[in-house]
């Protein structure tokens, strides 16, 4: 084996390009790590660094086995557990800064540089958006060109030269890794299920609504999801992108609460034209999956509860793609049972008096069920209630205090008050959760559905008509349904939403962002097992032949690798004849100095004769160089060594001014 | 394993190779280092991470990484490929010292040749770069055992160059040996001295300074000796002959050279004949089956230290 050898020490140089880049693959790590953990980085890598440059002693195996035993500890205690993503990511940063203070030789090093491209693929279980993946091949290029750094087993650094080879073996490789990427079979779920991590912050709809949820969750611009329709999209007034049911009230608060027997739901009976669609979804955390009123062909892998909510088989925690067909002329519920009937009437006793009585007179004056829906829908668009994103507190009965105190509010109230008025009213109604509206996208042909267009709205179970959406905002702000949230709510723009700003070129640049996000979404991390199938069907590959696809993949692989190095070696030969060029450049520059400017309709040979004459002394080398360069330019196989000589003539070639005094 | 691709990969190479020896893509072996075989694991453990969290960067950062490596493979073999090859005149050594073997290697492509690892068996190994269309000489060591002729045999040319990840290699065979003179005997007794009857400097106490005539220059002569004067008149240049010096003939003498051993009897010999040398005698080699003529300078000394060396070793190649 190599005997350690100098060249193989390392560096202060070295050692800063090392931690460089560190800092490079951990610093997107940072804002979801503990801080200790940073710390802890930072001081370890300070430390190597002076065992670096100052050529401290390197720490004994002890000292360094009890430090890891230490940062285990500290990790688990800490995160309460050693395994899962985020302790994961914690101990992998912690073994890397560790791994610093026993570099010695390039061996180490390289070690080194391995746990660096596994903690690269660990950023991306927190985020893959684009910035992030442009960010990480730069990564990678500067860990690659530290291997190259290393296999030159010398002292020099060549910063700009190693990063230029790595580049090049990564742009090398794309092609290579698209083949792969869209051939390799992808597997359908997990292999092992890792344990969630806990406090997972995300925005979204949670299963409870009370006052003021959906109103914050409002001025997040954050995309929930995105829509393709294979067709037409349907009118604004029809998208209602249903969510979870909330059956349960407990004074303040709605919940989603199953039956303690689930039946399955009855068939959704439908007419009309079937609206297909593609949704690409956010991960939530949560088991629902929206779609449109009503989905009634669904994607695999999921199903849809009694309560006609899509729900997938386990919790969205990856971006999914799936596919839905929904009708928006549709009946659902037409028997209900007695348990169900019983649940979507019940409510808690003796709050809002006045609410009670007021529900009692409505119910002597109108006997039919319609009337009584039809005269409180009247009374929100009447009497003076407002919609707006910044409603007043409401105190212990917050219908009572919403009903005749303060008339404004956002959706919430109103579908809550309005399911709560219908139960006291003996019509069974429940409250659904979704969102409403989006925007369309013109540029990518999709709707953009955000965070802001989330919803509530109410159902009532007429007995001749089963599940009825009533939508009592559309009452109080018809705007709110047919616009979007933006009309009915100019106030939102001014409270920070930049997203659909007035401004038409900061919304289309903005559209413009999203849509390239989309396709981001769409085609590279959405692409999974059903993708797959479809995208190689159009190719004409089977995707259950794993026999088709093995030799696939071995055959466009093995074309590209050798286009590549056949490329590489004509890259070669072009570079030759580029450097003969540039020589003879040389050579003219330099007697362009002595004031021999070559004119530009002299060849080669006239101008070297025009020089000969008046300068006999440098005659020979002239005239040599020129035949040297014509021979390589335009001869028919010049002999091999000839370009070395026609370099090493022209650097020799250093032609002076002849002074005056001289010629006579 | 590396004893099985090191017998296959020389399996063609039967002898001395014709120069220039040129590197063609055939003649280059590559595998995978230890760290190829460890980043190799590295992909299958973050491939398996991909899977479960249905990760699509993370498959996608596999996949390139596996390609980068595949890539890498290819810039390893063209880093060997198209080298030309020769050997260079070797010095002769003396038995002990390092041999050195200069292996000139021409690149002729455009690109640089980078971190070269250059390795006869048991010695240690060159790294070297080598710039685009140039001429690099590389200086092999090798350490003489035994006097005689030593070749390198086969070389070793390799590169990890450019991740390290892949070991290219090939084996060349340049037809190139160096002469190993016996090692001089350390305080060695001093020859003695048989005298030739050419009517001169029989005395020697005369004294080595003494002026005794005039001879045409021989190459080899010392630049102080020669006669400018005589010299300067256009008829050829002359040395200075001196009695002490150049009138006495040595023959260094086999039989009076008489040791335990014969490996002894060269160094003793070859001892001698330096000592000669560097005194500026003429002297002349008396040894069984060979006679070398009294003479001196370089190409003497050349001519008496390799009989020494190859003494009884004829039947091998010169």
């Amino acid at each position: 084996m190599i005997k350690a050898k100098l060249s193989d020490s390392i560096t202060p140089a070295k050692m800063l390009w090392i931690l460089l880049c560190e800092a490079a693959v951990i610093l997107p790590h940072v804002p979801h790590m503990r801080i200790w953990v940073s710390l802890i980085c930072g001081l370890i890598a300070g430390w190597g660094y002076l065992i670096v440059i100052r050529k401290w002693r390197h720490p004994g195996k002890l000292i360094r086995l009890a430090l890891v035993v230490i940062s285990c500890v500290a990790v688990a205690y800490s995160y309460d557990t050693l395994v899962g993503r985020d302790a994961g990511v914690a101990l992998l940063v912690i073994m890397l800064s560790l791994k610093l203070l026993e570099i010695k030789t390039h061996r180490d090093v390289i070690l080194f540089v391995f746990l660096g491209y596994f903690l690269v693929v660990t950023n991306f279980l927190f985020s893959q958006s684009m910035g992030m993946a442009v960010y990480m091949l730069f990564a990678c290029v500067g860990l690659t060109s530290t291997l190259v750094m290393l296999s030159r087993h010398d002292k020099g650094l060549h910063a700009v030269s190693n990063i230029r080879v790595a580049g090049t073996l990564i742009l090398q490789a794309m092609p290579l890794m698209l083949i792969l990427f869209i051939l390799f079979p992808r597997l359908p779920g997990p292999l092992w299920l890792m344990p969630e991590d806990k406090n997972r912050a995300t925005s979204g709809l949670s299963n409870t609504m009370s006052p003021g949820e959906i109103s914050s969750l409002i001025r997040s611009d954050a995309v929930a999801f995105r829509v393709k329709f294979n067709d037409r999209a349907p009118s604004a007034s029809q998208l209602y992108w249903r969510g979870p049911v909330l059956t349960h009230f407990d004074g303040r608060t709605w919940h989603s609460r199953s039956l303690p027997i689930q039946n399955r739901p009855e068939r959704i009976q439908h007419s009309g034209a079937r609206i297909s669609y593609t949704i690409t979804l956010e991960p939530h955390y949560k088991r629902w999956l929206f779609a449109l009123e009503m989905p009634v062909k669904i994607p695999a892998g999921s199903f849809i509860d009694a309560d006609y909510s899509l729900m997938a088989n386990k919790d969205v925690s990856n971006l999914i793609q799936y596919v839905v067909g929904s009708h928006t002329r549709y009946r659902i519920g037409n028997e209900l049972q007695r348990l169900q009937r019983r649940f979507n009437l019940v409510l808690p006793p003796t709050l809002n008096p006045r609410t009670r009585a007021w529900a009692d007179s409505l119910a002597q004056r109108f006997s039919s069920k319609r009337e009584r829906i039809e005269h409180v829908l009247t009374q929100f668009r009447q009497q003076p209630f407002s919609y707006t994103l910044n409603p007043p507190l409401l105190g212990r009965n917050s219908v009572d205090d919403f009903l005749f105190n303060t008339r404004s509010g956002f959706c919430e109230h109103y579908a809550g008050s309005f399911v709560y008025l219908m139960r006291l009213l003996d019509i069974p109604a429940r409250v659904v959760l979704g969102y409403q509206g989006g925007e369309y996208n013109e540029l990518g042909d999709y709707l953009i559905v955000r965070q802001s267009d989330a919803h509530a709205w109410a159902e009532v179970w007429l007995a001749d008509e089963g599940w009825v959406r009533i939508d009592p905002t559309s009452a109080v702000s018809p705007e709110r349904v047919e616009t979007g949230i933006d009309a009915a709510l100019p106030e939102r723009l001014s409270s920070g939403g930049l997203v659909r700003s007035v401004n038409p070129l900061i919304r289309n640049l903005v559209l413009y962002w999203d849509s390239l996000n989309y396709r981001w979404h769409r085609w590279v991390l959405g692409y999974d097992a059903g993708r797959q199938r479809n995208f190689l069907q159009r190719l004409g590959i089977d995707s259950d032949d794993w026999q088709d696809i093995a030799i696939t993949i071995i055959v466009t692989l093995g074309t590209l690798v050798l286009a590549i190095s056949l490329w590489m070696n004509l890259h070669n030969r072009e570079r030759q004849k580029d450097s003969i060029a540039r020589l003879y450049q040389v050579f003219c520059q330099r007697l362009a100095r002595i004031g021999f400017q070559r004119e530009a309709y002299e060849g080669p040979r006239d101008f070297a004769s025009r020089v000969s004459q008046q300068r006999h002394d440098l005659r020979q080398d002239i005239e040599l160089i020129t035949r040297f360069y014509l021979q390589l330019r335009y001869g028919r196989n010049p002999p091999e060594q000839l370009f070395s000589q026609f370099r090493n003539r022209i650097r020799l070639f250093k032609p002076r001014k002849i002074k005056r005094s001289i010629t006579p | 394993m590396p004893g099985l691709a090191e017998k296959l990969s020389t399996r063609t190479l039967a002898g001395p190779e014709q120069e220039p020896i040129v590197l063609h893509r055939r003649r280059i072996y590559i595998l995978p280092t230890r760290y190829g075989g460890l980043f190799a694991l590295l992909l299958l453990l973050m491939l398996i991470g991909a899977i479960n969290y249905n990760n699509s960067l993370g498959f996608a950062l596999t996949f390139l990484m596996g390609s980068v490596a595949l890539v890498s493979m290819l810039h390893a073999h063209r880093n060997l490929a198209g080298l030309q090859i020769r050997c260079g005149s070797t010095q002769s050594v003396f038995c002990g010292q390092q041999a050195v073997f200069p292996i000139i290697m021409n690149n002729q492509n455009a690109l640089d040749k980078i971190a070269l690892r250059l390795e006869i068996k048991d010695n240690d190994p060159v790294h070297i770069n080598i710039p685009a269309a140039s001429t690099i000489t590389a200086k092999l060591a090798m350490t003489s055992r035994q006097r005689g002729i030593i070749a390198p045999g086969r070389i070793k040319i390799s590169c990890e160059y450019p991740l390290g990840l892949f070991h290219a290699w090939s084996w060349i065979h340049p037809d190139c040996n160096c002469t190993v003179y016996p090692a001089p005997e350390k305080d060695a007794p001093l020859p003695e001295f048989e005298q030739q009857g050419l009517g001169m400097g029989q005395s020697r106490q005369r004294g080595q300074d003494d002026f005794s005539g005039l001879r045409r220059y021989q190459p080899g002569d010392s630049i102080k000796t020669i006669a400018w004067k005589q010299s300067a008149r256009g008829s050829g240049i002359f040395t200075k002959q001196f009695s002490g010096a150049g009138g006495k003939t040595l023959w260094l003498d086999w039989d009076s050279a008489a040791t335990r051993s014969l490996e002894q009897r060269l160094s003793r010999l070859c001892q001698w004949v330096l000592q000669c040398e560097s005194s500026g005698l003429e002297y002349g080699l008396r040894m069984p089956g060979q006679n070398i003529a009294p003479g001196k300078g370089h190409r003497h000394r050349h001519l008496c230290l390799s009989a020494l060396a190859l003494y009884g070793q004829r039947t091998s190649p010169a």
